[in-house]
């Protein structure tokens, strides 16, 4: 159940009651994801809740969307961040990174 | 990159590789054109910094290097399909799709430290690989500077991140860690003998090189002033560092005085049996091996430390000899300006003589005629474990590809299994992907209608089982 909705340009997250919601669109390039780093690690650092990455609508990940992802799990522990929705593509990209342990991907 | 742990220079690999695997080929293409237009206006530059660092050959012949290595190895692959469907075969049902391998480990060499960073950051990148750039010691600091220069270049063009790195201060420990690393998917091993064995002991799959011993046989149908000028051409080239560069001249007894001649007028000094023994002791070390010192050394530097009065004007050493092998130190590759020289009694000694320099140290690499004779052609290729026989051009230059006939161009020059290589071919882009075979269902229908039980029957044999296997009604 939603709590809490943060609407910004690049992310919408939302509290569900113990985990992050955070939808994602477009193409996660290089200075989008530096953009939204800094504010969703805080954010996860501030609850220390888990997060989820819904990537419905994401066609492109940057190196700096796995960083992110790797700051994420290291602020809220192995198996509380996941992706879902995750286009082919992009899970193959997780797997031949070698985060498809850490990073839960449904 | 001195600080990274081999873990984490393999998990930028890594990650590289994951986020290159979403490029098509148009993205592809336009990062490999930028790092080519980079390192090609760099040509100049890097070819001074690697003449200046290492002290070895020539820097204008460095640049040449260079041209080949982005120019010529640019226009080889341009065209080149590398992502996603590269062939469909609709009346066999095969559809290929290429796939990267994976990150790659490149260990560069020093004498041709620029050109090999940036033919191997082309064909890995071309192949949407990342690639770990391991310099020589020798020439750490203009490898590791092409490499930074082809890699700003791709990130300019959109490349992912880390997909270029380069090891600037790293231990032969770590070195080797890397090699063994499980993240790891190749290594493009150019180099020295015992750092190539090194990689394929890792376990990670290799392409290697092995040494070359290249022969050249001057028959009697050549035009003598043109090979000589075409073997000084090549065996002067850079003073010598390419491993497909002549090192010993084979002719028959009746062409020695003209050919002797012929190389006189170019600047070369043949030596007396004492000046060849005083050649060999400065060329090899204690244990036996090249000595370092004189690779890529000018002639008259090299006469010189041997206490050696050659003429000022000396370009290369010749060392007449009478056979091949540890007692002939001198009929071992030597990558400098020093040949060996032999006058044979007809064509069939020429080659026996071929043969056991091909097999002294330079098995599967290189071997080199001038002849306009093509029995004689077919003859000699049929008989040396060479993977190229060039005929009537440049050695080092021919095998190199390109510039003299239509080999790939590379410098990474694949030995065959003479040289503990998997392959004999001119190492490329090719190389560099996994090709994933699509197969449709073909039917065989010949194993469709035959009476499989006949297999079962051991009364029939392998005539009438081919018979009533291809019977056609």
């Amino acid at each position: 159940m939603a709590t809490a909705t943060t609407t910004q340009t690049d992310f919408d997250l939302t509290d569900t009651g113990g985990t992050w919601h955070c939808v994602l669109a477009g193409r996660l390039d290089t200075e989008r994801c530096e953009r939204i780093t800094e504010p969703l690690l805080s954010r996860l650092q501030e609850s220390n809740q888990g997060i989820t990455f819904d990537l419905a609508e994401v066609s492109f990940v940057a190196s700096s969307f796995l960083r992110l992802c790797i700051l994420a799990t290291r602020a809220v522990g192995n198996g509380n961040v996941c992706l879902v929705n995750t286009a082919p593509t992009i899970k193959k990209v997780f797997k031949i990174a070698g985060l498809d342990g850490p990073i839960r991907i449904d | 990159m001195s600080a990274v742990s081999v873990d984490e220079i393999m998990q930028r690999a890594t990650a590289a590789a994951g986020i290159f695997s979403q490029y098509d080929q148009q993205q592809t293409d336009r990062i490999v054109e930028s790092v080519y237009r980079a390192g090609f206006a760099a040509r100049v530059r890097l070819a001074r910094f690697a003449q200046e660092e290492t002290g070895i050959g020539r820097w204008d012949h460095k640049v040449i290097k260079n041209v080949v290595a982005t120019q010529f190895v640019y226009e080889d692959i341009r065209d080149l399909k590398t992502v996603g469907v590269i062939r469909e075969d609709t009346d066999n049902g095969i559809l290929e799709i290429a796939q990267p391998v994976g990150p790659i480990l490149a260990i560069i060499p020093a004498t041709n430290p620029t050109s090999t960073v940036m033919f191997k950051v082309l064909s890995a990148l071309k192949t949407r690989n990342p690639v770990i750039v391991s310099p020589s010691r020798r020439a750490t600091a203009c490898t590791v500077e092409a490499a930074r220069i082809c890699y700003e270049a791709a990130l300019d063009a959109g490349a992912p991140e880390d997909c270029v790195q380069w090891l600037a201060d790293v231990s032969r420990e770590q070195t080797q860690a890397l090699m063994a690393h499980s993240g790891l998917a190749l290594i493009l091993a150019t180099g020295a003998t015992g750092l190539v064995h090194s990689a394929y002991s890792s376990g990670t799959p290799t392409l290697g090189v092995g040494p070359g011993n290249v022969p050249v046989f001057i028959d009697r149908s050549a035009d003598v002033p043109f090979a000589v000028n075409e073997i000084c051409a090549s065996k002067l080239f850079d003073n010598g560092t390419i491993c497909a560069s002549e090192q010993a001249i084979v002719v028959e007894r009746a062409l020695a005085d003209d050919v002797m001649a012929a190389f006189r007028q170019h600047g070369a000094y043949f030596l007396n049996p004492a000046e060849s023994r005083q050649l060999e002791a400065l060329v090899l070390d204690t244990s036996g091996h090249m000595s370092a010192d004189i690779v890529g050394r000018p002639a008259t530097d090299i006469a010189q430390r041997a206490g050696l009065a050659v003429p000022p004007d000396t370009t290369l050493l010749i060392a007449p000899l009478d056979g091949v092998g540890d007692d002939y130190p001198l009929s071992r590759e030597i990558l400098a300006p020093i040949l060996a020289f032999y006058a044979v009694e007809g064509f069939d000694h020429a080659v026996n003589v071929c043969i056991d320099l091909n097999f002294y140290g330079g098995i599967g690499h290189t071997v080199s005629l001038f002849c306009n004779d093509e029995a004689r052609i077919t003859a000699f290729a049929s008989l040396m474990n060479a993977g190229r026989i060039v005929v009537n051009m440049p050695s080092a230059q021919g095998a190199v590809g390109r510039m003299y006939n239509s080999l790939s161009p590379s410098l990474t020059l694949g030995c065959g299994t003479g040289g503990k290589n998997i392959t004999t071919d001119n190492v490329t882009a090719r190389h560099l992907i996994n090709i994933q075979r699509v197969t449709r269902r073909r039917e065989d229908r010949r194993f469709a209608r035959f009476d499989l039980s006949l297999y079962l029957d051991e009364g029939v044999d392998a005539d009438a089982i081919h018979e009533a296997f291809n019977r056609n009604y």
